[in-house]
């Protein structure tokens, strides 16, 4: 039987503020496989976010364990300090926003996380280029990132997560500032990568269209995670 | 990548931020390296006066000796207005018993001072007053008969008939200098040099010849320095030479040192105090001006730093995210501090090079006392340079230990 790629167990997350304690995550257990494209709905400030960064070792759970790769390695024991190891090699980030190094052409923005890792500016060039020519970036690899359009910058980023071959790829909201077109090629894209590449992509969103590409849906409201949701259902079920 | 190029490229893209916060770091570097030069450049002057004042006052202390074995003669009372003294004198006392040897000499008085002006050597009124002294360099090596602090151009040359040597107070009172020429009476004179005042404070010296021929006294002098063999034969000498010119007045130089030896002595101490005062003053300005442009330096990087840092915490974020340690956080924006110094301490090199002397005036504002003159040197080079390296380093040091503790998941929230 094929082991999970990630698995948490009991996850939570109590954040304080202003003396007032707030339950952003409760009790979550997921089971993740390789290849497979999970797409994470829920309403804002259901928690999407805080799982998500739990899930790329960015922040600490309350209680709850992560078990990451196919060694099934703890990382919540990992100490904060050390925790950068662990996202640099085995986790792999999109951002709604992209979060390109606006000072680096697109080729340097891929060889980025490579850093730590490849020793050899060699290497490191040659499997940037490989990675951009595999999102069709080849022609804009010397440009800048305001030189880009949205949907090019997010290739960018997608080739940059994918830069260290992690095990797991985390994307928040990445169509979030897409237009619909844009969009579904994204998300084709990750869909691809996902079924073609046998990467593990987590999906956060609230656009149930965007959705329905990934393998597996899972809804969250406030902080705990279920298979369905009764809203959502419904909004499905009244869209034209 | 390497931190390093991603460090410059992220000061490249804000290139007008970075230049304008290195051309004030540069000024620092400059006002700095310019406080370096100009107080080395005091010191020396200072030492080099010090010494000056040291040499003649040591050398006073060894003419003591000679002025006790020595008088002087005048026709009658007062140097200025007793009678001339005839030329053969000099020959007959020069052959009297314990006469070791006899300086002809005139001194006259030329002038009146304008009222509200300094006042001439010993108090007199003169403009300046005239001595002739015999140009003989033997002579002159024995007994002292022209000044020893030349302070411009030479002293005057044996058998030099068309030279003057001038005091460095008659050159502001005249304004003239070395290679002007001096008029005496319709006579013009080439002023050769300068020496500095001492107790001939407004006083000119020319050859004895010269000195006959341009103030009518041909064939006479006004005073004789009789030097003694011994100082108990002086007052042999005194008695035998008011015996034989009956008028004459004979006054030992022991009299003269004792009245004008404490001013000698008072002078060069006022001027030592005012050389070490003027040299404090300048130590200590300049030590603030080293403390002041180097707070600046690190508060302006430190500003940069600081602001950079809040202004980029998304970036920090995502380089958290892409798996950079805190460490590698850190570094990155020490090396832009580190930058930005070191751009700074180059320009400010640039700038110290061609203003220097300016900026060392301006800041130390060196006394008239010491002639400074500013040279940057190696050393001088290498501590700017330091200077602008080190307020890099620890003005981006707490900035950028902050960039590393920001928390990776609080960053990627910051719009």
């Amino acid at each position: 039987m094929a082991k999970p790629i990630l698995k948490t167990i009991g996850l939570s997350k109590t954040f304080e503020t202003n003396g007032n304690k707030v339950q952003a995550l409760s009790r979550v257990n997921l089971e993740v496989m390789r290849g497979d494209f999970l797409a994470i709905m829920g309403p804002s400030g259901s928690g999407k976010t805080t799982l998500l960064t739990l899930l790329g070792c960015l922040d600490k759970p309350t209680t709850g364990r992560i078990l990451l790769g196919s060694k099934a390695l703890n990382v919540t024991a990992i100490p904060e300090a050390a925790l950068y190891r662990i996202r640099r090699k085995n986790v792999g980030f999109i951002f709604q926003n992209f979060n390109l190094l606006s000072s680096l052409t697109a080729l340097e923005n891929v060889e980025l996380p490579m850093e730590g890792l490849i020793k050899s500016a060699k290497r490191r060039r040659k499997r940037a280029r490989v990675l951009l020519r595999m999102l069709e970036m080849s022609h804009r690899e010397k440009h800048k990132p305001p030189q880009l359009s949205a949907g090019e910058q997010q290739r960018v980023a997608i080739a940059r997560a994918l830069a260290n071959g992690p095990a797991l790829i985390l994307a928040d909201e990445p169509t979030g500032n897409l237009d619909w077109e844009t969009s579904v090629s994204i998300v084709n894209m990750l869909r691809k990568l996902a079924t073609e590449q046998k990467r593990t992509i987590i999906m956060v969103t609230h656009d149930p269209h965007m959705s329905s590409f990934a393998s597996r849906k899972l809804f969250i409201r406030d902080g705990k995670l279920r298979d369905e949701d009764p809203v959502y259902d419904d909004a499905r079920r009244f869209s034209p | 990548m390497l931190t390093l190029k991603r460090a410059f490229k992220n000061l490249w893209r804000r290139r007008f931020r970075t230049l304008l916060v290195s051309l004030v770091l540069a000024l620092c570097v400059a006002v700095f390296i310019s406080t370096i030069v100009g107080v080395d450049a005091s010191e020396a002057a200072a030492t080099d006066m010090m010494e000056q004042y040291r040499a003649a006052a040591e050398a006073a202390v060894e003419e003591t000796e000679l002025w006790m074995r020595a008088m002087i003669v005048t026709g009658g009372a007062g140097p200025f207005s007793s009678p001339p003294i005839d030329e053969d004198v000099v020959d007959e006392v020069s052959s009297m018993d314990n006469v070791e040897a006899v300086v002809p000499m005139i001194m006259k008085g030329i002038g009146q001072r304008e009222q509200g002006s300094s006042e001439g050597s010993f108090g007199s009124n003169f403009e300046y007053i005239v001595h002739g002294v015999p140009l003989d360099r033997a002579l002159d090596e024995q007994y002292h008969t022209l000044p020893v602090n030349i302070v411009d151009g030479r002293n005057l040359e044996e058998g030099e008939d068309d030279a003057i040597l001038i005091s460095e107070e008659l050159t502001d009172y005249f304004e003239t200098g070395v290679g002007d020429m001096f008029d005496i009476d319709g006579t013009e004179l080439e002023v050769v040099g300068v020496y500095s005042s001492g107790i001939w404070q407004t006083d000119v010296f020319i050859s004895l010849s010269t000195a006959q021929d341009v103030l009518s006294m041909e064939g006479q002098v006004s005073m004789l320095a009789v030097y003694a063999e011994s100082t108990s034969a002086l007052g042999d000498v005194a008695d035998e030479i008011d015996s034989e010119y009956p008028g004459s007045m004979a006054i030992p130089l022991s009299y003269v040192q004792s009245q004008f030896g404490d001013v000698i002595q008072q002078q060069q101490e006022e001027m030592l105090e005012e050389v070490s005062n003027s040299l404090h003053t300048i130590q200590n300005l300049g030590l603030r001006t080293i403390l002041v442009s180097g707070i600046i330096g690190v508060l302006l990087i430190f500003g940069l730093m600081f602001y950079t840092v809040r202004e980029r915490t998304k970036e920090i974020g995502t380089l958290k995210a892409l798996g950079f340690s805190n460490p590698d956080i850190m570094k990155q924006f020490m090396y832009e501090g580190l930058y930005i110094g070191l751009i700074g301490g180059v320009i400010g090199l640039a700038v110290a090079s061609v203003a220097a002397s300016l900026f060392s005036s301006w800041l130390l504002n060196p006394s008239e006392t010491l002639d400074v003159s500013v040279g940057i040197t190696l050393g001088s080079m290498l501590l700017g340079l330091g200077l602008a390296v080190i307020s890099g380093a620890l003005g981006s040091l707490y900035p950028a230990w902050r960039a590393s503790r920001i928390s990776p998941m609080e960053a990627l929230r910051r719009e």
